[in-house]
Parts: C-alpha cells; sequence; structure tokens
C-alpha cells in the first residue's frame, strides 16, 4: 500500500515534469497577423451570410454570389492578386463575432451593424454600406405607418440583431407593442413570416428587399416600409492587425474612389494606359502606393480588373439590371446625394 | 394494464391468433375499432396527399401550380442540389462518386464474411481516397475546399469517419475507464462523463466557435473537420460507456483462464475479453450508433451545409411554392433508409450470433 | 487494498515500472496538451485584445426573450437571462420528461399486445422515431404546423383546443391563486405525502398496517379539488374573438412543436425501454402469484412491477438526461432555450469564452443534479427488489 502511494507520487511528479518541459516546446507566437497567415496559406478565408441573394448566397453551381461577398473578393485580389483565391464560411448572427475574435475567419462581410460595444470586440474598418430596418408586412393589412401595426405579431432573427432594437425603439417612440417570435436565422424568420406565422417581418433593409424580391411567391403582396434609423453596415476584423486594417481599409476606399472617378471593370485597361496622372498613380503607375501598403505595385488595378468598382459590384449584385432592384439611397457618390465618398490617396 | 397486454401470447396457430387477438376480447374488439379508425383517419388525407393528388413529373415549377398533393416535382428537379449542395456543378460526378464508393463498402463490410483484417486496410486506404478526391486539387482535377462540400457526402463521410474512428478509441476508453491504473482511470471516466454531459450542439459549437481561440493554428483543423473531431469524440463516449456494459459483464474466470494460459494484458482483450463483451451488447451498442448517425444532422446549426441545410437553400426558389414538406420527407427518407437498414443487418447479426452459440 | 469489484481483471501488475511509465506518460500527454491550451488561448486572448471577466453578468441585457416561463425584460441583467433561459429549458425538458413517460408507456405495453393491429402501429412508431434525426422531426413538424393549421381564423382541432398559425389555445384551469401560493400550495402537498409515506414505513417496519399513505392523499385530493372548485376558479375556455384567440392557455407555435415533436421522438425511446423491461419479468413469476394465492392487482403491484423497475430505471434516466440535451434542439424551431438565449448573450456581449465556460457547467451541472437524484431513486428500487 505505502510503495503504491509512494509510486503514484513519483509518478505525478514525473508526468508533471514532462508536462513542464513539453509545454515549453510549445511554438512560440511567431510572427502576428492575419498577412502573413493568408499569404502563407495562399487565401482569404471571409465570413458570409447563410443565404441571401444579392449579399451573399452561393449558386446553384456553387459560386458564391453578391455585394457583400465580391467586397470581399477585393481584398483577395489586392492581398493575393486574384479574386479566386477565398474561402466563404456560413455563419449566423450569434456565430459571425465570435468567428472574427478567435480567428477563425480573416475578414467579417455580412450585413454587420457598426457600433460601439461590437468594436470593442472586434475591429471595423470601414462602412460598405448605409442601411436601415425595414418592417414588411402584406399589403393587405393596410398599414401606412409603424402605428398601424400595433399589437401585431412579428418574426424576426434573435441574437441581438439590430433589428431587435430597432423595433424596441419603434415601441417607445410610437407607445405600441409588438409580439415577438424569435429564429435562429434570418432564413427561417423569413420562411415563418412568409408562411403566415407573423404579421410583419423586421430586418435589415437592403436584406429584407432582396428577400421580398427573390423569395416572396407574389413580391407585390407585401409592403416595405423603410425605417430612418441608420445602420451602417461595415467589414471587420481582429483588434490589434494594423496591416490587415491598412489591405482592408483602402481596398474598400479603392471600390468608392473608382467609381466616382470613372474607373470602371470594363475602362480600368484604358485608365491605366491613358487616364488621368492621379488615376494613373493609384493604378500602379506610384511604385510607392504599393510599398507604402506592402502590396505589389499594381494591386489596385488588380482589384477593379477582377472585381470591378463600388458602382460595378452593386450593379452586378443589386442594381436594376437584377431581380432586387434596390435603390441605392444612401449609398450613392456623394456628388449625388448619397453617403459615400473616398478619402484622397495624396494632398 | 391488463393481463392480456403485459403477457407474451400463447403459442396457436398463426391465423387463429391474428382472429383472437384482433377480436378475441371485448378490449381488443373496441381495440382493434379504435385504431381502425385512427389510421384510417390518418393515413387517407396523407396517402391523398403523397399518392393519389401528388405530381412527380415533369420536373418543373409549373406542374405544381393547382396541385393539392405533394410536389415530389420540386424533390425531382432539386434532387441533385439537395443531395449534393453547393459542390461545384461540373464536377458533380465527385461526391455522386464518393457517395455510391461509401454506400458500396458499408454494404460490403456489413456482411460477416468481409471480417477479415484485409477489411480495416481496405477502408484505411478507402477513406482517404474518397477524401482526396472530394478535394481534388491533383491530376487535373480542380481543388474543392470543404466549405464548398454538401448533401449527402458530408453526411456520409461525417457518419463513417466519426463511427469508425469513435470505435476503436471507445475500446480504449472502456477499457482505460476499468483499468486498474489509477491516473489511466480517472482521465477517461473525466473524459467520458464531461463529454456525457454536454448535449452534442454545445461541443460542436465549441469545436466551431472556440476552438480557434484554444489552439494554434498549425494544429487547427478547418471546420469541417472540427466537426468530424467532436462527433468523433461525442460518440466516443457513448459507445465506450456501451462497451463497459460488456466488459462489466465478462465472467472473472475469463481474466484468470486467459492468464492461466500466459497471455499479457493486451492479447488477453484483444482476443478474449473485448469480442465477448462486444458480442454482449451488440444492441445496445446498434441504437447508440443509429443515434450518432442520426446526429451528423446537428451540424446544420453550426453552419456546415449537410442534407438538411442544401435542402434549405434549394426551397429559396421562388419558382416554385416552397414545398417544404415534400423535401424534409425526402430527407428523412434518406436517413431512414441510412439507420434502418443499419439496424436491420444489426439484428441479423444478433440472431446468427444467438444461433451460433 | 481496495476492495474487488465484480469482474475487476487481476491487478498483479500494477506495481511494476511499466505502470509508473504508461501512466506518467497519459498524464504528461493530458497535461501537456492542456498547457498549450492555456498557453495560446492567453496569446490569443491578449493579442486580439478579448478581455476575459464575468463582470458583464450584472449588466442590462437589453433584449428580449420570447416565451418565458420567468418574467424577462430587456431591463433585466445577463445573469437573470441565463437563469431565464435554464428554467425555460428545464420547463421544456420536464414536461417533455413527464408526457413522455405516460405515452412511451403505453406505447411499450402496445407493442406486446396481443391485438396485431395495436402492436403493429406501436412498432411503426417506434421504429419511425428511431431512424429519423430528432432535429428533422422538429423542423418537419414546424413546416407542417405552417402549412396545415389556418392562417387567419383559428380552428377548433379538438374539443376545447384551438388552434391557428398563430399558436395553439388549451382549456386552463385556474384556481384562483397567485404563482406563489400556487407553488406553496404545491410543496405543502408532496410534504405531506412525504411525511405521511415516512410514517407509512415507520408503521409497516414495526409490523403495523397503517392507511397514512391513502388518508394523505385522500385529504391533498379533497384540498384542491375544494380549490378547483372554489369560486373564481375552474377551467377557463379559451374562445375566438374576432381573429384573435381570448382565454385559456396559450402556446406558441415554437414552444408547441419542441414539446410535441421532442415527445414523440422520446416516447419512442421509452417505449423500448418498458418492452424491454415487462418481457424482463418471466411469465412463471405470474404464474407463482397466482400459486400464492395472491391477486392479479396484487401480482402486478408487489411481484412484477418491482422486478420491473429494476430494468426500466437505470435505461429512464439516461433517456431524461437526454432530454434535457436534446431539449437544445428547440433552437431550430425558434423556442427560446438555454443555447438560443447563450448564442445571444455571447453575441451582445462578445464574451465568447465565458458564455462557453457558463453553457459548460450549466449542462454539467444539470446534468449531475438529475442522474443524482435519479441514482438515488434507482438504489431504492434496487433494493426493495432485492429485499
Amino acid at each position: 500500500m505505502d510503495s503504491r502511494a509512494a509510486r503514484l507520487r513519483v509518478a505525478t511528479a514525473l508526468a508533471g515534469l514532462a508536462a513542464i518541459l513539453l509545454a515549453g516546446c510549445a511554438p512560440p507566437p511567431k510572427e502576428r497577423g492575419a498577412v502573413p497567415r493568408m499569404v502563407g496559406r495562399d487565401y482569404v478565408t471571409c465570413g458570409a451570410s447563410q443565404g441571401i441573394t444579392g449579399l451573399s448566397r452561393p449558386d446553384e453551381k456553387g459560386v458564391w454570389r453578391g455585394f457583400d461577398v465580391d467586397v470581399c473578393r477585393a481584398f483577395a485580389a489586392a492581398l493575393l492578386g486574384d479574386a479566386k483565391k477565398i474561402r466563404f464560411i456560413p455563419l449566423n448572427a450569434a456565430q459571425r463575432l465570435p468567428a472574427v475574435q478567435t480567428g477563425e475567419i480573416d475578414v467579417l462581410s455580412r450585413t454587420t451593424t457598426v457600433t460601439f460595444t461590437r468594436d470593442m470586440a472586434i475591429r471595423f474598418v470601414a462602412v460598405t454600406q448605409f442601411d436601415t430596418d425595414v418592417l414588411i408586412f402584406r399589403r393587405a393589412l393596410g398599414a401606412a405607418t409603424p402605428k398601424d401595426l400595433d399589437g401585431r405579431t412579428v418574426c424576426l432573427q434573435s441574437g441581438g440583431s439590430s433589428a431587435d432594437n430597432t423595433l424596441t425603439r419603434v415601441e417607445t417612440d410610437e407607445k405600441i407593442h409588438f409580439e415577438r417570435v424569435y429564429f435562429d436565422s434570418t432564413i427561417t424568420a423569413r420562411d415563418a413570416y412568409f408562411s403566415g406565422r407573423c404579421d410583419v417581418y423586421v430586418t435589415d433593409g437592403f436584406l429584407g428587399a432582396s428577400q421580398v424580391a427573390t423569395v416572396a411567391r407574389n413580391p407585390a403582396e407585401h409592403t416595405l416600409l423603410y425605417l430612418d434609423h441608420l445602420l451602417p453596415q461595415g467589414v471587420a476584423i481582429s483588434r490589434g492587425d494594423d496591416r490587415w486594417f491598412d489591405v482592408v481599409r483602402w481596398t474598400v476606399n479603392l471600390l468608392i474612389w473608382a467609381e466616382q472617378n470613372g474607373v470602371t471593370q470594363a475602362n480600368v485597361d484604358e485608365q491605366r494606359r491613358s487616364g488621368p496622372a492621379d488615376v494613373r498613380r493609384v493604378l500602379g503607375g506610384d511604385p510607392a502606393f504599393g510599398r507604402a501598403i506592402g502590396l505589389d505595385a499594381d494591386w489596385a488595378y488588380q482589384v477593379i480588373k477582377q472585381v470591378g468598382n463600388y458602382g460595378d459590384i452593386w450593379d452586378r449584385n443589386l442594381g436594376p439590371a437584377t431581380r432586387i432592384k434596390a435603390d441605392r439611397r444612401l449609398n450613392k457618390p456623394y456628388k449625388e446625394g448619397g453617403l459615400q465618398f473616398p478619402f484622397p490617396w495624396d494632398v | 394494464m391488463t393481463d392480456a397486454a403485459v403477457l407474451p401470447p400463447r403459442p396457436a396457430a398463426r391465423s387463429t391468433r391474428l382472429v383472437r387477438g384482433l377480436f378475441g376480447s371485448p378490449l381488443n374488439v373496441l381495440l382493434t375499432l379504435l385504431v381502425a379508425w385512427a389510421v384510417w383517419s390518418l393515413a387517407a388525407p396523407l396517402l391523398r396527399w403523397a399518392v393519389f393528388d401528388a405530381v412527380v413529373l415533369p420536373a418543373n415549377p409549373a406542374a405544381c401550380r393547382d396541385v393539392s398533393g405533394a410536389c415530389w416535382s420540386f424533390v425531382a428537379a432539386k434532387s441533385g442540389q439537395i443531395l449534393f449542395g453547393i459542390y461545384p456543378i461540373e464536377e458533380r460526378w465527385r461526391p455522386m462518386l464518393v457517395c455510391a464508393v461509401l454506400l458500396a463498402l458499408l454494404g460490403w463490410s456489413l456482411r460477416p464474411a468481409a471480417w477479415r483484417p484485409s477489411l480495416a486496410i481496405v477502408w484505411v486506404v478507402a477513406l482517404p481516397g474518397v477524401l482526396m478526391l472530394m478535394f481534388g486539387g491533383f491530376g487535373g482535377l480542380s481543388f474543392v475546399a470543404t466549405t464548398m462540400w454538401g448533401g449527402l457526402p458530408v453526411t456520409l463521410i461525417l457518419t463513417v469517419t466519426a463511427i469508425g474512428g469513435a470505435f476503436p478509441l471507445a475500446m480504449l476508453l472502456a477499457l482505460g475507464r476499468r483499468s486498474w491504473l489509477p491516473a489511466i482511470r480517472t482521465l477517461c471516466v473525466l473524459f467520458i462523463e464531461l463529454t456525457r454531459a454536454l448535449p452534442l450542439l454545445s461541443i460542436l459549437f465549441i469545436a466551431s466557435i472556440m476552438l480557434p481561440l484554444l489552439l494554434p493554428e498549425a494544429l487547427l483543423p478547418d471546420k469541417f473537420f472540427r466537426a468530424l473531431i467532436a462527433l468523433l469524440l461525442f460518440a466516443a463516449a457513448y459507445l465506450a460507456e456501451v462497451i463497459r456494459g460488456g466488459l462489466q459483464a465478462m465472467p472473472r474466470g475469463q481474466y484468470e483462464a486467459a492468464e492461466a494460459l500466459g497471455l499479457g494484458y493486451w492479447r488477453t482483450q484483444r482476443h478474449v475479453i473485448l469480442p465477448q463483451a462486444i458480442a454482449i451488447v451488440i444492441p445496445s451498442l446498434t441504437s447508440t450508433i443509429i443515434v450518432m448517425i442520426k446526429n451528423t444532422s446537428l451540424v446544420m446549426v453550426v453552419g456546415l451545409f449537410d442534407l438538411i441545410s442544401s435542402g434549405r437553400a434549394a426551397l429559396a426558389d421562388p419558382e416554385w411554392s416552397s414545398p417544404a414538406l415534400e423535401t424534409y420527407a425526402f430527407i428523412a427518407a434518406i436517413y431512414f433508409a441510412l439507420c434502418f437498414g443499419f439496424g436491420r443487418f444489426a439484428q441479423a447479426l444478433e440472431s446468427r450470433s444467438k444461433d451460433s452459440s | 487494498m481496495t476492495a474487488p469489484t465484480a469482474a475487476a481483471p487481476p491487478r498483479a501488475q500494477s506495481a511494476s515500472r511499466g505502470a509508473i511509465a504508461i501512466q506518467s506518460g497519459a498524464l504528461a500527454l493530458v497535461a501537456a496538451a492542456l498547457a498549450l491550451v492555456a498557453v495560446t488561448t492567453a496569446s490569443n486572448l491578449q493579442l486580439r485584445g478579448i478581455p476575459v471577466g464575468f463582470e458583464f453578468l450584472n449588466d442590462r441585457s437589453g433584449f428580449k426573450i420570447a416565451d418565458t416561463v420567468i418574467p424577462f425584460v430587456p431591463d433585466h441583467s445577463y445573469l437573470r437571462a441565463i437563469l431565464v433561459a435554464i428554467a425555460n429549458t428545464l420547463f421544456l425538458s420536464a414536461l417533455v420528461c413527464i408526457a413522455a413517460t405516460v405515452l412511451g408507456a403505453a406505447l411499450g405495453v402496445a407493442r406486446l399486445s396481443t391485438n396485431p393491429l395495436v402492436a403493429a402501429l406501436a412498432a411503426i412508431w417506434v421504429e419511425a422515431v428511431r431512424n429519423t434525426p430528432p432535429l428533422l422531426l422538429l423542423i418537419f413538424l414546424y413546416a407542417f404546423w405552417g402549412q396545415v393549421m389556418p392562417a387567419e381564423a383559428p380552428r377548433e382541432v379538438a374539443p376545447g383546443v384551438l388552434a391557428s398559425i398563430r399558436g395553439l389555445a388549451v382549456p386552463k384551469l385556474s384556481l384562483g391563486l397567485p404563482p406563489l401560493a400556487l407553488l406553496a400550495a404545491v410543496a405543502l402537498s408532496a410534504g405531506l405525502y412525504l411525511t405521511a409515506s415516512l410514517a407509512a414505513r415507520r408503521a409497516a417496519r414495526a409490523g403495523r398496517r397503517a392507511p397514512y399513505r391513502s388518508a394523505a392523499l385522500a385529504a391533498i385530493g379533497v384540498a384542491w379539488l375544494g380549490a378547483a372548485l372554489a369560486p373564481g376558479a375552474g377551467f377557463e375556455l379559451p374562445l375566438v374573438e374576432g381573429d384573435k384567440i381570448v382565454g385559456g392557455a396559450r402556446l406558441t407555435p415554437e414552444f408547441a412543436t419542441a414539446l410535441f415533436g421532442l415527445t414523440v421522438y422520446t416516447a419512442g425511446f421509452v417505449a423500448e425501454i418498458v418492452r424491454s423491461g415487462i418481457q424482463s419479468v418471466p411469465r412463471g413469476q405470474w404464474e407463482a402469484g397466482r400459486a400464492l394465492g395472491l391477486r392479479e392487482r396484487q401480482i402486478l403491484r408487489l411481484v412484477v412491477a418491482p422486478q420491473m423497475l429494476r430494468v426500466i430505471i437505470p435505461p429512464m434516466t439516461s433517456q431524461y438526461i437526454n432530454t434535457v440535451k436534446n431539449s437544445t434542439l428547440a433552437i431550430a424551431v425558434g423556442y427560446s432555450e438555454f443555447m438560443t438565449v447563450m448564442g445571444t448573450v455571447i453575441n451582445r456581449t462578445n464574451h465568447a469564452i465565458e458564455g462557453t465556460l457558463i453553457i459548460v457547467l450549466v449542462y454539467t451541472a444539470i446534468n449531475l443534479a438529475l442522474s443524482g437524484v435519479l441514482n438515488l431513486y434507482n438504489r431504492k428500487v434496487q433494493l426493495v427488489g432485492r429485499a
């Protein structure tokens, strides 16, 4: 008995020692940050939604299509020179922030509203879309203002969505009350509304417009009542990564700048050859631009060539030629009364 | 609870037994009428919906427009998308081949005649082969990341690999839990009990969301394999408890006999104890494995495209009138075939081993 | 030396060097893995600037939870949200356990019925739920509800039960008592019965037969009946007014689907357990009982049931624990069970690590508590059986 106990103690001590040694051998933190990681494995991982036509959804051939997805492709084109070097990971609302925090995804581009509390946990880099919430309900209800919807049942996504907060604000402002029914994703919430479970469905504006336009059996049956509470939707990365922050921020800026300076996917070759001097500088004429951000000199050209500018991306996924025909509203260039404006490249 | 219901029937001619069973006593007459009424009132509308008023072909949206029954046309038209998810369409032959290979191998290896050591080698070769085919990226095959895998191949790969991998681990855990080495025993008990305390959903949640924070990147598998490992560990904990039940039922004499023959620990376990212990628990092993097959459906919740989520994705097509019940029934039929087939096979195996002993 | 267990393998080698080497190796491996995880986590947390701490639990939650057992408003704290979610999970699980036990027992008996129609129907039920994923069952039922139930005016699907796509309304037994008084009344009744059965046992040990138990049951019954018949109490039927339902107890489709689906599923497993329990008692026991001159009811109560329970209780224990775990699937049909709410809490607070820790702790605690209670009961049954 005694000898057994003694042997056990020896075993434990040995084990402890070995553990300390092994833990000491644990790989030391390597070069930190997302950029070396992405360059090393030669692709970018991007957090997408679980399937919203026009924003992010794999088509029948398995190719991801949508505005948010194309914005992500621009990052791959900028960093790796190839917009195809990207993998999309579908996430629901509850998974998206942890996925950024833990480094599972390099960048989140999935209709996520920029807020103070979220920005303290992850790092928002740029606003890609200005949106507002929308109340969707059947035309037959005959409602014209939120007040007319008092006491109605509302389907929405759980997981602390901005729609939930907006609804509470509407309740307080109008002194009305909604019955809420929560679902684990916008897709189940949407299906519940279409099946008649709720009178009203509340969600982000463009997302709702897309769902009505592409999933409703008869889109004309539904009324979309946009609320006026602004939701700036941004792309986000994990905190403490300046290098990747630079790439993401200035790629988004490039998309907006290109549209407002007449550089499109169609004319980018011509612009690079014979455009105005400042345009040519950005598109690779000034190697200092690439050097400063740590990218190839022609990174901006590759982005526009492979993905297009902000307007190209919009038109391809949400524009008049698509089924969604979303009104750009606040996302027009500032000269046309919108909120989108580029930061200058140089003084 | 009546006497008649609790007691097994006395042996009698089949037809007399049938008649007596249906109409033998006032209670049985009442039950027969009640059940017949219930079946009729449920089955009639079901049959009308699923068969008589249903439409199967042509497989286009127009076919379902004025149909009051089931719209199987949708399943016919979308079967590719439901079965193979968002895997690139021009490469779809690869998941098809993978499913065919896995199903054929499963069927083949379930026959006791195939149980030779070579079987293990076949699987050890086949599984990486199947994965390589899914991945591609060699010999002119384009690379397809796991984020694009979906539908039936995902369900099959998860099932086969998770349960196949869990089995040997479960044996080790079961032996470890009954080991005379206190440290080994404690570790096994801790692992088994903690895993069994948690719902699979929370384990999948930890694997898909938390693991990237806990492990260095070099050791971190992608989301698909994280879910796979979570399923494997979960299955191992449950299978280990089933196998332990078998080990506990082994008479002491078996150990002593093996010791008398001079067999060491591992040879005793491998040749004497485990084969008998596992034979004892085949019924509960079967039901545990069936539960684990069904559990693969939970990966949907952490965002993998299994059968349910690819079915849901197919349903989002506005051209169709969203025939959700038909789609889910189709998926349920696939799971049912997998689980029921396996259960039947295990039953046959059990009665065989009973006959031979 | 510890007492040898039933079939413990010989321990002759336990003192060998090999044993020490194996154990040290295993411990070292596990310790190293844990150390690696700890080091990586710490550095990841620091690198990504993720703060860790449980202070957030007292912060205002700011979100709503539909369908709660305990009242909850956005001004309540996250801690309260978590407690509310646990209560929801336990509420759903408890109802499923009770309903599935009753239904499953009936099904198990039905499977052994001499009536082939009854046996076949029960067999189909059991095979159907054993071979389809419960998640799919719930999703299917939810879709079914949406397609079958009327979208506008509620329909009476059973006497006193109204259903529409918006939910289910059933008659409500109201006693005119506030919830706390009701809870106290339930506790009082349970206490009375327990005291009576303790007294009865003491009397039995002393060789007397005392009808304490029946007396207590009768008293409790009369008291509750009286309360139910008192003015202001009684069944409240749901009624249709316009396109709304007034009165009655209302269930949301999400809760109803989760409850119904999980019950149907669990009942299939309970049925198998009950069936094997019944089959475990040999026919000879009945015959022996008759030979002793016992009546059928006495044989069932004194001879058969104790033996059956001995077989049934352990697998039922794990079935009940499984039910708590399966209740997480209600996430797919929109019922706010624990995992759903934890997802929201993590999403709002960004405290994923703490949230995960809470998830693990809560389920482990529920599991331990449940298996502890059930094991206690099991021990009692096993002793009674062998006495």
